[in-house]
């Protein structure tokens, strides 16, 4: 039996009498980084909004450690110790990469408890995003890049247990990639923080998780270990179509 | 422990401001309780509107709710003023919580709820001028002040405490979840922020320093009615005023206050009868000119300022 940080059991949400989600069922092991591929409209951010209470469930448990989320405001869910990022990018643009963190830092899961400890620890967040050299620059000034890092930095800054990214990777420059994903090793085997990940790249994710799960058209599709998730004929399908399926079988 | 420069220098521009009346005349000394009134009203409006983003174009509701309770108490009931000017912090307040629970826990649009606090500040002039125990549109006639400077250094005190209390807001742990509700509300919800708590005790507290302020000017005024103390140009003033100034600053309310009101005094003893007409065609060039409050352009032409006197040969930064 192993244990688990996060399990989500029959989520479902409709908007407008749109299924958005139906009945997803999985369970997330602590340490590990857990990869979410599907395709566009499959329910991945809605899954996320729905985790962190962004939009309440119509039906379904969120079970984080030994309490039910589904209900508590977002604010709640952050200082019990979930994180996220968002898919488009939202660091708060009208501060600095420093006061971004410190926001985190005095409002997270352990408030700081004083200015002088949460300078300190922003200084050593920022140094392990490796962000400290534009620490003082107003965050609209910095790039797409920079600012998801800020945002990631902002997150870790809460002391989450799990850290959900939406789409770290979007938009990137192919160069940035690499550094990127060694940040997100380094959060997992460095802070121990479980990280749950929506990408759209798939060689990323193939590479980077140690477990896969596949939304599609709202409903879990797959689940499992990257190789035989990538050799799963309904997976293929998903992405490819029937015609699709056939040719990489 | 480090004397704050900022701290030191309000504090003695107030005691310079507190010592002063004597030696002016009546005239210069309720100009300056104008003034003081405006850095009240426009500071207020900041502490809510202009740190959370939530433009109210109806603030001056709990001016007006401030005077009538100070009215209702001392011309109604023959409270002593002291416990009419107590009524006017205590009765918006409470307004204020009973309000923001209703149009800021739903996730109420930032237009609408503009438009919300216009229409409450309308319905209950509406209301006060129809009622007959408090005088209807014939207003209330109330006790005059007994001491000469008594609303000098009321509204001083008034305008002291709550550049005072945005500062300290803005220096605190608050300030920065403010300003992260400012940026993007979800954001810092889901960064551990109560954004409704942040945004009701914001508006519980501007709610209760224009009431005093209220209550302090109809006292002043010794009479009341409901077009004065609902008037939407006091509405329109503090908003301008704090926007003139520089949205969400500490110093940009007072300085746009205090520049507005001897504008606006300047032009309504040399032209009473255009003065609304240049105010207004004044705020729009401004308003473009400078959107950030003319605190920001302060900052952008000290900016340009350095960047002149730094050489400019090589281009490369050190």
């Amino acid at each position: 039996m192993t244990a688990t940080i996060l399990a989500v059991d029959g989520l479902s949400v409709s908007f407008g009498g749109i299924q958005a989600l139906q009945r997803v069922t999985f369970e997330i092991a602590p340490g590990r980084i857990v990869g979410i591929m599907g395709p566009n409209g499959a329910g991945k951010t809605t899954l996320f909004n729905l985790i962190t209470g962004v939009y309440r469930p119509s039906a379904g448990v969120i079970r984080f450690g030994d309490r039910e989320l589904q209900g508590l405001p977002p604010s709640r869910i952050c200082r019990s110790g979930i994180a996220r990022t968002f898919q488009s990018g939202r660091p708060f643009m009208n501060m600095t990469a420093r006061d971004n963190v410190l926001t985190g830092l005095l409002y997270g899961q352990q408030p700081a408890a004083s200015r002088g400890e949460a300078g300190h620890e922003a200084e050593r967040l920022l140094d392990f995003v490796g962000l400290l050299p534009r620490a003082d620059r107003p965050v609209a000034s910095l790039n797409l890049m920079e600012r998801k890092i800020v945002e990631l930095a902002r997150a870790l800054a809460t002391r989450p247990k799990l850290l959900l990214l939406d789409e770290l990777m979007a938009g990137l420059n192919p160069n940035d990639l690499a550094p990127a994903i060694a940040i997100i090793r380094r959060i997992r085997d460095e802070l121990g923080v479980t990280v749950f990940w929506i990408e759209h790249i798939m060689q990323v994710l193939m590479n980077t998780c140690e477990h896969l799960i596949v939304l599609h058209h709202g409903e879990k599709l797959a689940e499992g270990m990257p190789q035989a998730v990538a050799g799963d004929p309904a997976v293929a399908e998903a992405y490819f179509g029937k015609k699709g399926r056939r040719e990489l079988v | 422990m480090k004397l704050d420069p900022a701290i030191v220098g309000g504090l003695l521009l107030a005691a310079l401001l507190a010592a002063l009346p004597r030696w002016l005349s009546a005239y210069h000394v309720s100009l300056l309780m104008t003034v003081y009134m405006y850095v009240a009203l426009a500071g207020s409006w900041n502490l809510f509107s202009g740190m959370t983003g939530y433009v109210s174009l109806g603030h001056g509701l709990f001016f007006g709710v401030g005077a009538y309770s100070f009215a209702i108490a001392t011309a109604v009931f023959n409270l002593p003023p002291v416990v009419g000017l107590a009524l006017g912090i205590v009765v918006p307040a409470l307004l204020g919580l009973v309000l923001g629970l209703a149009l800021l826990t739903a996730r109420i649009r930032i237009a609408y709820f503009a438009v919300v606090m216009l229409g409450l500040n309308e319905i209950t002039k509406t209301i006060v001028a129809n009622v007959k125990s408090i005088g209807s549109s014939y207003g209330l006639t109330l006790p005059s002040v007994n001491s000469r400077y008594l609303g000098y250094y009321v509204l001083l005190g008034v305008a002291v405490a709550v550049t005072g209390f945005a500062y300290a807001v803005q220096r605190s742990r608050w300030g920065y979840g403010l300003r992260a509700i400012l940026a993007d509300e979800v954001a810092a919800e889901t960064t551990g922020i109560r954004t409704v708590t942040h945004k009701l005790a914001m508006f519980v507290a501007s709610a209760a320093f224009i009431g005093v302020t209220g209550a302090m000017v109809s006292w002043n005024w010794s009479y009341v009615d409901p077009y004065m103390a609902f008037d939407l140009m006091v509405s329109f003033d503090m908003l301008v005023m704090a926007m003139f100034g520089g949205f969400g600053t500490v110093a940009g309310p007072v300085l746009g206050a205090v520049v507005m009101s001897i504008v606006k005094e300047a032009l309504s003893t040399s032209v009473p009868h255009f003065q609304p007409i240049i105010f207004g065609v004044l705020v729009i060039v401004l308003i473009l000119w400078c959107p950030g409050g003319i605190i920001q352009a302060f900052g952008a032409a000290r900016g340009r300022l350095r960047s002149w006197s730094r050489p400019r040969i090589g281009g490369a930064a050190p």
